[in-house]
């Protein structure tokens, strides 16, 4: 899963933004969601979240792969830690079900609705930054918003070596298949799991210390973290369509805001 | 001017109790191309790093002596200081990339030194058009072939615009038409950027054939020979002992030499080789060579009938492949990487079945057979031991196999037994695999094969960054197993271990076998070994200089050959 989500070459009005201003688009609609419980509100949020697929050309066949795994994580969350809560969206509340000592309330059920949409509208948003975002353009975002580059780095270096990573466990598990090795037959509960697990993560481990020790070789002899700061070969540039895109966005953030606190003070509830 | 200068420079890791460098002292001159033998562990690695300031910098531990680059002592210079004067070009590129894309990459030492963007842009432009790969900036280096890997790396390197570049057993992963060409561009540094090359390399005949200004013997820590190769070259019982392979041209002069038939230094080229025989020696050896190939009567054990196998990715890796393998042979596959030979021993065994065509093993269809079943028949070794090892004794981890198998416990004992036997572990069997040294964990690898009881043994690249002593010995194994009747199968990129292990060679291109005989016509053929990026040995050459059919056979089969007639 990891390796199949992850930046996807091309060119789109997304592609060009800022990377700073893709960064402070999640945020924002982070905030935006989070500060809302209002359904209609949110919903708005999702459409205009679901539009930037399109925008940025998203292939969709990527999305899908991620999507249904995301649709239960998000469905289960939402409903299992607040439906069974009455009270959770405040009193008065409506129960619709009762089965022994459980309970289950209108209001619970319409707050984890709202709770799910939140998610479901920052989902969007958070997958267009990931495929749409160089690696390395990101770490240059990341030193020039201050934080030090020895800590930018280190995701670079991740995403560089997860390919050949994924290239190691391939040959890894090759090499115990062929010695009657299957690991898709676990037996038994989690340490079952990890036991089973162990000949090819093993190797993996062991592979990838001796492979961090050449890296650091490498990295020293090219002079990495001599000098405080370091220059980057890509640059970013803000330009006009990024300063539309963050006063949009600001605009935003601050609609959400005023209505949280004068108007939508609480979860709405329709009927 | 003097671009190194190694002054009684002893070095102690400071894990290790022995000292790995003892006393060396070493010269080399500014545009000179120096070349540096030795076995495995014999301290070329740590000389480099004492060049480059890895040593004392990164690794600590107990220096003696000094070493100087244009003048300024190593252990006294910043690290970065030094790495604008001298670039290193690591073993295996794939763990020194850094950038995700090829530009990227290269620009990296210059980020951390703090270059503009526009001279980076410069810099990166100009070494990567040194090194041929303009139009490539945006690839990823690691979805790149080994020889644009290693050029990617040498890109990286030239962007700091050293003047001496180091190179760590550059050829170990190449196959011999990609080494030639970085060797090509070792030699157009050197000749036409003037810069000082030092090259640590196993494949001696391959870089003396583009010449090399100085040679340096190391052994045990020490440099126990230096000098121009012809020096080299009359010490050869030296090089013999120090266990490293002469080129195997002069290994048919030094035998010669040995019966007195051979007078004055050895030679250093095919050509010196042939026009010092055509003299001395008449041969007429028509008719003595070529062994016929066995028409084997017998069932095949492995048959491949119009096999095609698509990756999930859509990469084609075999289009259309026939193939019979019978009891008893020992066969080498050949081919470029990416030619399908690795997907060829998965498909063997079942972990990837055919997309169109039918494998059989033994007569079973390997869509009808799960892979433990299959693994009863074929057993495959694997190029790197570190990816398989994982248990805590060597008996363990050669049980491992048999027991998934589902043998019996008497049957999973005699087969442990029989592996650790044939591949002389015995006593090892309680050690920790990962405290092998690495000829033996291979070992282990074969004994790990062996106890699952196969009969058909695939070995992948078995003598790939091993030294020639190395190599043997792991070789002598392969031939023990051969005597034992097992059929083998060797894929390599090396035409003379081919010639010297296997009666028949089959060459793969593109996914298709584009030749399949006898080892002595295939691997002479060579039109055919260009399209696989392969070179005929410089046996079969000096046979063609000498006007001998041009087989390709061993050095010995050669010298024998010369010394009847």
């Amino acid at each position: 899963m990891l390796v199949s989500f992850k930046y996807i070459h091309g060119d789109s009005l997304i592609h060009r933004l800022d990377v700073r201003t893709k960064l402070f688009m999640v945020f924002a609609y982070l905030v935006m969601a989070l500060s809302l419980l209002d359904m209609r509100v949110l919903a708005i949020l999702f459409v205009s979240s679901a539009m930037l697929w399109p925008l940025a050309k998203t292939p969709m066949k990527e999305v899908g792969k991620l999507l249904i795994p995301m649709l239960i994580f998000i469905a289960f969350f939402s409903f299992a830690t607040n439906a069974f809560y009455p009270g959770i969206a405040g009193k008065p509340y409506h129960i619709v079900y009762q089965w022994g000592w459980i309970k289950i309330s209108l209001e619970a059920l319409i707050y984890s609705a709202t709770v799910a949409l939140r998610y479901l509208a920052i989902f969007p948003a958070a997958t267009v930054f990931i495929m749409t975002t160089h690696p390395t353009k990101m770490s240059v975002a990341l030193a020039k918003l201050k934080i030090p580059y020895k800590l930018a780095y280190v995701m670079n270096i991740a995403l560089r070596y997860l390919p050949t990573l994924a290239l190691d466990y391939e040959i890894i598990k090759n090499a115990q298949r062929a010695r009657g090795f299957e690991m898709d037959r676990p037996q038994g509960g989690l340490v079952g799991r990890l036991k089973a697990a162990l000949p090819v993560m093993i190797p993996m481990v062991m592979d990838s210390i001796n492979r961090a020790e050449l890296i650091a070789d490498a990295m020293d002899l090219r002079c990495f973290g001599v000098y405080k700061d370091r220059t980057w070969y890509h640059d970013l540039k803000f330009t006009k369509t990024d300063y539309i895109v963050c006063t949009i966005l600001l605009i935003g953030v601050i609609t959400c805001i005023l209505l949280r606190l004068f108007v939508l003070k609480r979860l709405w509830v329709p009927v | 001017m003097k671009a190194i200068e190694i002054k009684g420079l002893s070095f102690r890791y400071v894990e290790s109790e022995v000292f790995a460098l003892k006393n060396v002292d070493l010269v080399v001159n500014e545009g000179e191309k120096l070349l540096i033998l030795g076995p495995s562990g014999c301290g070329k690695t740590t000389l480099l790093r004492c060049i480059n300031g890895l040593i004392p910098h990164r690794y600590r531990g107990e220096l003696l002596g000094t070493v100087k680059v244009f003048g300024e002592n190593v252990a006294e210079t910043p690290i970065h200081k030094i790495s604008l004067k001298v670039g290193t070009v690591l073993q295996d590129p794939e763990s020194q990339f850094v950038g995700i894309s090829v530009e990227e990459d290269v620009a990296f030492g210059l980020e951390n030194l703090r270059f503009s963007r526009e001279e980076m842009r410069r810099l990166v432009a100009e070494s990567l058009s040194v090194v041929g790969l303009t139009g490539m900036e945006q690839r990823a280096p690691h979805e790149m072939s080994g020889g644009q890997k290693q050029k990617v790396a040498l890109a990286g390197v030239l962007a700091m615009r050293p003047s001496v570049i180091l190179f760590d057993e550059p050829l170990a992963n190449l196959d011999p038409a990609s080494a030639d060409e970085i060797l090509d561009f070792m030699d157009m540094l050197n000749k036409e950027y003037g810069k000082t090359i030092v090259i640590v390399e196993h494949r001696f005949e391959q870089v003396l054939e583009k010449g090399v200004d100085k040679i340096a013997v190391m052994s045990d820590g020490r440099v126990v020979a230096y000098g121009t190769p012809e020096d080299i070259m009359e010490r050869a019982d030296l090089l013999v002992k120090t266990g490293i392979r002469l080129p195997l041209y002069a290994e048919v002069a030094y035998q010669l030499k040995k019966r007195g038939l051979w007078e004055g230094p050895l030679p250093l080229s095919v050509e010196e080789t042939a026009s010092r025989l055509k003299g001395s020696v008449r041969a007429r050896i028509e008719g003595k060579l070529g062994v016929p190939p066995e028409k084997p009567d017998r069932k095949p054990i492995l048959e491949f009938r119009d096999v095609h196998y698509v990756y999930p990715t859509g990469v084609k890796a075999i289009r259309g492949v026939d193939l019979k393998i019978y009891p008893g042979e020992v066969v080498a596959l050949m081919g470029p990487n990416g030619a399908g030979k690795s997907t060829l021993s998965l498909l063997s065994i079942g972990i990837l079945k055919p997309t169109r065509g039918r494998v059989l093993v033994d007569g079973v269809d390997t869509r009808d057979a799960t892979v433990a079943q299959l693994a009863r028949t074929v057993g495959i070794i694997f190029q790197n031991p570190n990816h398989m090892l994982f248990k805590n004794s060597v008996e363990e981890e050669i049980a491992f196999g048999p027991k998934n198998l589902g043998y019996s416990e008497e049957e999973i004992e005699r087969f442990v037994e029989q592996a650790m036997q044939i591949c002389d572990l015995k006593r090892y069997s309680g050690r920790h695999p990962l405290s092998l040294s690495m000829g033996e964990r291979k070992r282990v690898c074969i004994a790990a094969a062996l106890s699952m009881n196969p009969r058909l043994l695939f070995f992948d690249e078995p003598t790939v960054g091993q030294d020639h002593r190395h190599s043997e010995a792991f070789m002598s194994y392969i031939k023990r197993l051969r005597e034992k009747g097992y059929t083998i199968v060797i894929i390599t990129h090396n035409v003379n271990l081919a010639i010297e292990y296997c009666q028949r060679a089959i060459i793969m291109v593109d996914g298709k076998i584009i030749a399949d005989g006898p080892t002595q016509k295939v691997l002479a053929d060579e039109p055919l070994l260009k399209k696989a990026r392969l070179k005929p040995t410089s046996i079969t050459r000096l046979m063609k200089a000498l006007n001998l059919p041009p087989l390709a056979i061993t050095s010995q089969d050669l010298q024998t050959l010369l010394i009847k007639s």
